[in-house]
Formats: C-alpha cells, sequence, structure tokens
C-alpha cells in the first residue's frame, strides 16, 4: 500500500529527515510517534505530494512516485494537517462542497450523520470553531471523502476523552473497510487503542518499526540486574531496561514503554553510523 | 473544468475584500490603471498564500503544483478579461483598446512569472515584487528603444514600457514558464 525507502528531505540548511523508512499495509492503522521536531510532519507532507522529497522512494497503492504526485492519485489520499489552518471565509458548508468536488467517492450520507452527530453548523465559517472543533470537522471531511488512504496529523488533540474514544472506533471502521490510515501522534498511550501498526522518528530517521502485536511480543521490560543474556538492550524506560529477546524474561512492555525505550535507548546512534 | 470551478470559487470567496478595489479599478480603460491593478492583484493571489504559508491548504487538497500554478494564472487572467470587457462599452472601441488587453496580459505574465520564481526559490514574494517594478520603471527608463547610442534593449522587453510588443510577449512567457518549472519542484516549501 505505501513503501518509503530512505526518504531525505531538506528545508533551508536543515535536514529534517536523513532515512525515513517503513511500509504500511492496506487496512492496517499506522501511528508515526517521535518528539517535536523529529520529522513526523515533514513526512507526512512528502507522503501527500506536499513537499518534494530530495532523495528516497515512494510507492504509494503500487504506483511509484516518480517525481510528484499525480492528480488522480491525490484524489485517493485525505489528509488533515496539524496546524488547523483553514481558508478564512470558508463556511462548513463550502468546505464540503468543496471537498464533495474534488473527491470522487465523497459521501454525503456520511458527512451528514458526521455533522449531525457532533452538531455543527454548516452556515458557520470554519475559522470561528475552536482548534478542537476544527480537527473533529476535518476529521469528518476526510472519513466523508472515502479516500483509500487518510493521513491525519494528530487527529485527536484538543478533543475531550468521548470524542477521541469515537474517532478512534471511527478510524478503526474505516480501517476493518478496507482504507488504511497514516497517523502522526504524540499520544503514545491511546494509539495503543486503535493503531495496528507503528513506527517510532527520531532526529529524521525511523528507528524502530513494527506490528503493535510483534513489538510486545519480541521485547521484554526486566529490572536492572537481570541476567540479560541472549537479549539486546533497547533502553531505559524509568527505573526498568527494555530489552529485544524471544526468551521468557521480565514482563511484556506496553507500547509506550516501548516508544520511551526506543526514544532514550543508545543503539540507534550505532545503527545511524551504518 | 470542475477543478478550476473549485479554485475559482475559492480565490473569490477568499480573497474578493481585498481584490474588490483593484478589480473596481481595473475597469478603467487605460493600461497604466489596468498594471496598477494587476499589480496589486497579484500580490493578493498565490503569492500572498506562499507568504502567508498557507499553501500546504491547497497542497493537501488533490491539486498538484502545476494545476495550481496554472489555475492561478488563468484566475488572474479572467479578472483582467472580465474587467476589459466591463470596461469596453465605456471605452471607444478601436485598436488602440484592445491593445490595452494585449499589454495587460503582457504586464500580468511577467510579473506573475518574476514573482513566483522569487517565492520559489526563497525570496518574499512582495518585496521581490516591489524591487522588480522599481528596476523595471528605473531600468526602462533610461536610454531609448530606438538603434543608437542611447540604444536601451531592455525597453524594448520592459513588462511596463513594452517598446516591442512581440519582444516583451516573448519575454513575458519565458518568465512565466520560468516560474512553472521553478514552482512545480519547489514553490511555497517551508
Amino acid at each position: 500500500m505505501i513503501r518509503i525507502e530512505h526518504l531525505r528531505k531538506q528545508l533551508g540548511n536543515k535536514q529534517i529527515l536523513s532515512d525515513v523508512t517503513f511500509s504500511i499495509e492496506e487496512s492496517a492503522v499506522f501511528a508515526l510517534v517521535g518528539p517535536n521536531g523529529a520529522g513526523k510532519t515533514t513526512t507526512i507532507r512528502c507522503v501527500t505530494g506536499a513537499l518534494e522529497p530530495d532523495g528516497g522512494d515512494i510507492s504509494l497503492f503500487t504506483e511509484k512516485i516518480k517525481r510528484t504526485h499525480s492528480a488522480t492519485l491525490k484524489q485517493r489520499i485525505a489528509v488533515v494537517p496539524e496546524e488547523r489552518i483553514v481558508f478564512r471565509n470558508f463556511t462548513a458548508s463550502d468546505y464540503a462542497r468543496m471537498w464533495s468536488k474534488l473527491y470522487p467517492s465523497w459521501n454525503d450520507t456520511v458527512f451528514s450523520n458526521f455533522i449531525a452527530r457532533y452538531n455543527f453548523d454548516l452556515s458557520q465559517k470554519v475559522e470561528s470553531y475552536s482548534i478542537g472543533m476544527k480537527t473533529l470537522f476535518f476529521v469528518g471531511l476526510c472519513v466523508a471523502s472515502q479516500a483509500d488512504l487518510l493521513v491525519l496529523d494528530e487527529p485527536t488533540q484538543h478533543l475531550d476523552p468521548t470524542v477521541r474514544l469515537e474517532i478512534m472506533n471511527m478510524l478503526k471502521e474505516c480501517a476493518n473497510s478496507a482504507r488504511t490510515i497514516f497517523i502522526s501522534s504524540h499520544e503514545i498511550f491511546e494509539i495503543e487503542e486503535y493503531a495496528t501498526h507503528f513506527g517510532i522518528i527520531k532526529e529524521g530517521r525511523i528507528i524502530y518499526t513494527d506490528s503493535i502485536d510483534n513489538a510486545k511480543e519480541t521485547h521484554r521490560i526486566v529490572e536492572r540486574g537481570e541476567n540479560l543474556e541472549a537479549s539486546q538492550v533497547i533502553g531505559l524506560v524509568g527505573s526498568t531496561v527494555l530489552v529485544k529477546t524471544n526468551s521468557q524474561i521480565g514482563r511484556f512492555p506496553k507500547l509506550n514503554e516501548i516508544v520511551v525505550g526506543y526514544l532514550t535507548g543508545h543503539t540507534e546512534r550505532t545503527l545511524s553510523l551504518k | 473544468m470542475k477543478k478550476f470551478d473549485v479554485y475559482l470559487r475559492k480565490q473569490l470567496l477568499e480573497k474578493y475584500p481585498s481584490m474588490l478595489f483593484f478589480m473596481v479599478v481595473m475597469l478603467y480603460p487605460n493600461f497604466g490603471v489596468k498594471a496598477f491593478g494587476s499589480f496589486f492583484i497579484l500580490l493578493f493571489s498565490l503569492a500572498s498564500d506562499i507568504r502567508q504559508k498557507r499553501l500546504d491548504l491547497m497542497t493537501f487538497l488533490p491539486f498538484t503544483k502545476s494545476e495550481i500554478f496554472w489555475m492561478e494564472y488563468a484566475f488572474l487572467s479572467t479578472i483582467v478579461l472580465t474587467t476589459f470587457f466591463i470596461g469596453l462599452p465605456f471605452a471607444e472601441s478601436t485598436l488602440y483598446s484592445w491593445m490595452i488587453l494585449l499589454r495587460t496580459m503582457i504586464f500580468l505574465s511577467a510579473y506573475f512569472g518574476v514573482v513566483i520564481s522569487a517565492v520559489s526559490v526563497g525570496f518574499d514574494p512582495f518585496g521581490a515584487a516591489f524591487l522588480f517594478l522599481l528596476a523595471d520603471l528605473v531600468l526602462g527608463g533610461l536610454g531609448s528603444s530606438k538603434i543608437g547610442p542611447t540604444f536601451n534593449p531592455y525597453k524594448l522587453i520592459s513588462p511596463i514600457y513594452q517598446r516591442n510588443l512581440l519582444a516583451s510577449l516573448a519575454m513575458a512567457l519565458v518568465l512565466l514558464y520560468v516560474a512553472y518549472r521553478l514552482f512545480a519542484q519547489r514553490g511555497g516549501e517551508r
């Protein structure tokens, strides 16, 4: 579905992406996690065709992108951007009209249900919505677009807990109906609830990517001083250690512990010099 | 056409408050006045979106950069044409009136090319536009367009002076093409 290989991107004098490699299968919910400035949004902008990479390969829907995304390809991708900047004079209804003309599979019923569920005023300017409402509105547009790939940058940011849960379920339903979800998020606790795969990005490189289930199976949290034979030490998680092993030691980690372990670990430093 | 409709609607909804005054000004059938209006409309259009880092609003939608570039050019040309035809009944219907339209289109194409090229290589579009305007006025104002000791070839291709229509048209088309190539590759990156 999506294959990114050795993606590189420099903006100004800053190398934002130096080696981004991961793949996403159809119907997967893939979460890209990492600290601020790690390159999550730049990766999204390259995948969606908003930026042209300096190097590396991007394949979408088995089509290898030569230089830029074609218009037809872009019709299969719907995006919730990180900065919720909107067209200043557009009402919700203007937005819906625009998206319905641009996305061939647009579903009016899905959009109407969404609008009714969250009580949106279609005549109100989207600019005047709160940031949480803007996020929610864009998620609604994305879901109604029926695009094959939904790319959502921080889709649950500024939403209240109930709505977050509903959005997570909605995204899971989208994935179940053969659509692919690509999310970037800081919310490592909630990602576990709805993502199936994840990638950890740090300093412009993917340092680990796997399915959540497999990552949990192949890692353990052990106490310091425990026998770590036949284990690869990944990093510290508070007072414990994250290791990669097939041995039955310690306990299974939570997703957030795997993420923290890789982000605090030093193994990726060695990898980067290879 | 469907996409252009969407783009046209989007630009009109977003830009009409800042463009309205200049659109009214452009109704007056005079090249200088129309060039003045075109210059400012140009600044409030795509150049302004790029300057305010709002280009992603379009590139995240199913628009390619090539489409954005040509639709924007078509949008600006539509304004020039519309204001020309609305103003036409109030002008003398001579060849001179049609020359005004042609000269305005040359001016628009050249300045659109310069502004979009400048922003694509990282310059501020407003700064670039005013700098080019100043350079165009000064360089084009020197010497003469006739062969002689004071001959100034720039006068022939200057988007403001346009002493030779064909040469200035060719120059405008070159600038437009360069802008297209630059914008399609790196336009509006941040």
